[in-house]
């Protein structure tokens, strides 16, 4: 059927997921042989259901895995050219790998310039910490109004800007993003892809965890689709947006106006699509 | 009323050294999750090592605290860093196990031969074990395991219980006197010196603590992973660096707790660690995981013991017994948890790392 096609990747790529397997507590196997690229100025849009396996690929790549009691059986995950499987998070994260996690993970009970200045832990000098606050500060100009406020008492969107000031007060050559749209109202989501857009512009790579797959395929460069732990789709943003199979499955759009009941009836089947 | 002032300021000066011992529980609880019962050993090593640098080498009493400070506060962190992060992992567990067996068990070929024999098996025994556990392939987690590490520090308290008189003996040893029985009266009111230069020092380590804590970098760091363990990996900040300096401030703490505690007209004897008996209460009182609430828990403490001491025979309760102060406290911690089950500024979720 649909064979997925081999995405072309220009330059080289900053991250390289190849064929890993992971699982958790030593039974669950959640990926199934994944790979993934996102070169150097991409913006990649990785979309997937509920228990696809997203988060558990970004946990892979962040090194995170480990809290979860969960491991890599299988491939590799090379960060910059080099093989990352073993790192530790603050190793990558002071390499250029930053993240902002599902659900903000704010530290609440902190105000908001200790958020900011926790997302800087592996900065060392003082002047590039500045420089980076004064950035995210352009960035997000609430998060200077709102300094010295405690964090938990900010707006869901104002805590999300919050997320991302953090992630990029590493000053990252790489952000991972996952689910930044989770309970924003519409028009904040917008005023999220602008700023994913404005990050991007300014020379960070993005890889970026969706459910809303609109918004993620308006901005996206390239997008994986991921289902059951293995990746399904791939594709350039525009193509995948055209698909009629990615309309009907993600973007809620049929292609005839009214779905007669046996149309439903193969649902499953055919969303099993390349398997 | 001059009585009850006296008693006061006698409670103050008691409990601040149970604030800065609690402190110690609290940081390590807050950074790792777990509670550490060896304490009290750190609270001894500190006051025996003040002791042979201020008596045995002669050193300035001050100069001597110092280095006691900085060296309780090194092996705190040696401490953690081998028991808690290696012997928790089985490979290296097994292999220490046997190398102790091994000591003894073959002890009758004299040292040297049973040292190094030891050696040899506890290297064949972690070769297994690695071997074992890579055919299972159980690989190793950064993780604390919190109930295990809570029986590793149990066991080090008797450790160091052990150590300690081994080197300076049982006997009472005196620590010197910095500041003798000089007393300043106000009033009717007698501040002995020791007592005030205790409240100074410790208030010092408070205030100390409480800056680094909320200016520093390291402080921020700690302070996010307590409230976020994953998220603050996330941060790329490293929990081995915030493990191991708040082992360090717990044993820097405890060894100016146990310099102030047994220096003076109390002698230094190696059941000073009892001390943290009364840490405990004032330690739940405080609510486990709140430097503040540490601090209060500390001097409410303090000051109930030295009022029940007071009060005791003047209101005829003489039938309750002698060292009746002792158990006030958990009374009065008893009676505290029935309204705040939480402490007074405990946060109201445990969370575990």
């Amino acid at each position: 059927m649909n064979q997925p096609a081999v995405a072309t990747v220009a330059a080289e790529p900053i991250l390289a997921v190849q064929n890993i397997e992971v699982v958790y507590n030593d039974v669950i196997l959640v990926l199934r042989g994944v790979s993934l690229e996102v070169a150097e100025g991409e913006i990649v849009a990785l979309l997937g259901a509920n228990g696809a396996g997203k988060t558990t690929l970004l946990r892979a790549v962040t090194g995170l895995l480990e809290v979860h009691r969960g491991n890599i059986t299988k491939g590799t995950v090379s960060f910059l050219g080099r093989r990352s499987n073993l790192d530790d998070t603050s190793r990558l994260v002071r390499n250029g790998l930053s993240q902002v996690m599902e659900g903000r993970r704010i530290f609440a009970e902190l105000s908001v310039e200790e958020n900011l200045r926790s997302g800087a832990y592996t900065v060392r000098s003082r002047q590039a910490v500045n420089e980076a606050h004064d950035r995210v500060v352009d960035l997000f100009p609430v998060l200077a109004e709102r300094a010295r406020s405690t964090a938990g008492y900010l707006s869901g969107g104002e805590q999300q800007m919050l997320a991302i000031g953090r992630a990029l007060m590493a000053s990252p050559k790489l952000l991972l993003l996952d689910e930044p749209s989770l309970g924003l109202a519409p028009l904040l989501v917008q005023q999220v892809r602008y700023i994913i857009r404005d990050i991007n512009a300014q020379g960070t790579s993005v890889l970026l965890v969706e459910q809303n797959a609109a918004m993620a395929l308006s901005i996206a460069d390239r997008a994986y689709v991921m289902e059951n732990g293995r990746i399904v789709r791939d594709g350039t943003g525009a193509e995948l947006l055209a698909d009629a199979d990615i309309r009907e499955f993600y973007l809620g759009v049929g292609e005839t106006g009214h779905r007669s009941f046996r149309d439903v009836k193969t649902y499953r089947r055919r969303k099993r699509w390349s398997a | 009323m001059i009585q009850l002032l006296q008693g006061l300021f006698d409670g103050v000066a008691m409990g601040a050294q149970y604030s800065v011992i609690v402190l110690g529980f609290v940081v390590i609880y807050r950074a790792t999750g777990i509670i550490n019962f060896a304490q009290g050993g750190f609270v001894l090593i500190g006051a025996y090592v003040t002791y042979n640098v201020s008596q045995t080498w002669g050193w300035n009493f001050y100069l001597a605290l110092l280095v006691s400070i900085l060296v309780t506060a090194g092996v705190s962190m040696v401490v953690q860093r081998i028991l808690l992060q290696w012997v928790l992992r089985e490979t290296v567990g097994v292999a220490l196990l046997l190398v102790l067996w091994a000591v003894f068990y073959f002890n009758g070929w004299g040292h040297v031969s049973a040292v190094a024999t030891a050696a040899v098996v506890g290297l064949i025994g972690y070769g297994v074990t690695r071997r074992i556990e890579q055919h299972l392939g159980t690989g190793q987690t950064k993780e604390l395991p919190v109930f295990g590490s809570i029986m590793v520090t149990i066991g080090l308290l008797f450790v160091i219980k052990q150590i300690v008189p081994s080197i300076w003996g049982f006997s009472e040893l005196n620590m010197g006197d910095p500041w003798g029985l000089n007393v300043t009266k106000v009033g009717g009111l007698v501040l002995s010196h020791a007592k005030l230069w205790t409240i100074g020092l410790m208030a010092a380590a408070l205030v100390a603590f409480f800056a680094v804590n909320r200016y520093t970098k390291i402080g921020v760091a700690m302070r996010a992973t307590h409230f976020d363990h994953e998220a603050a990996v996330a941060q790329g900040i490293s929990l081995r660096v915030v493990f191991a300096v708040a082992f360090g401030i717990a044993g820097g703490v405890a060894a100016l707790a146990g310099t102030t505690a047994g220096a003076g007209i109390a002698q230094l004897t190696p059941n000073l660690d009892l001390v943290v008996f009364f840490a405990f209460p004032a330690m739940i009182l405080g609510g486990f995981d709140s430097p503040g609430g540490a601090v209060l828990g500390g001097v409410i403490i303090g000051i109930v013991q030295n009022l029940t001491k007071v009060y005791q025979p003047e209101w005829d309760l003489q039938w309750l017994g002698v060292g009746f102060d002792r158990v006030a406290v958990y009374i009065v911690m008893l009676l505290v948890l029935m309204v705040r089950p939480y402490g007074l500024f405990g946060t109201k979720e445990v969370h575990r790392v």
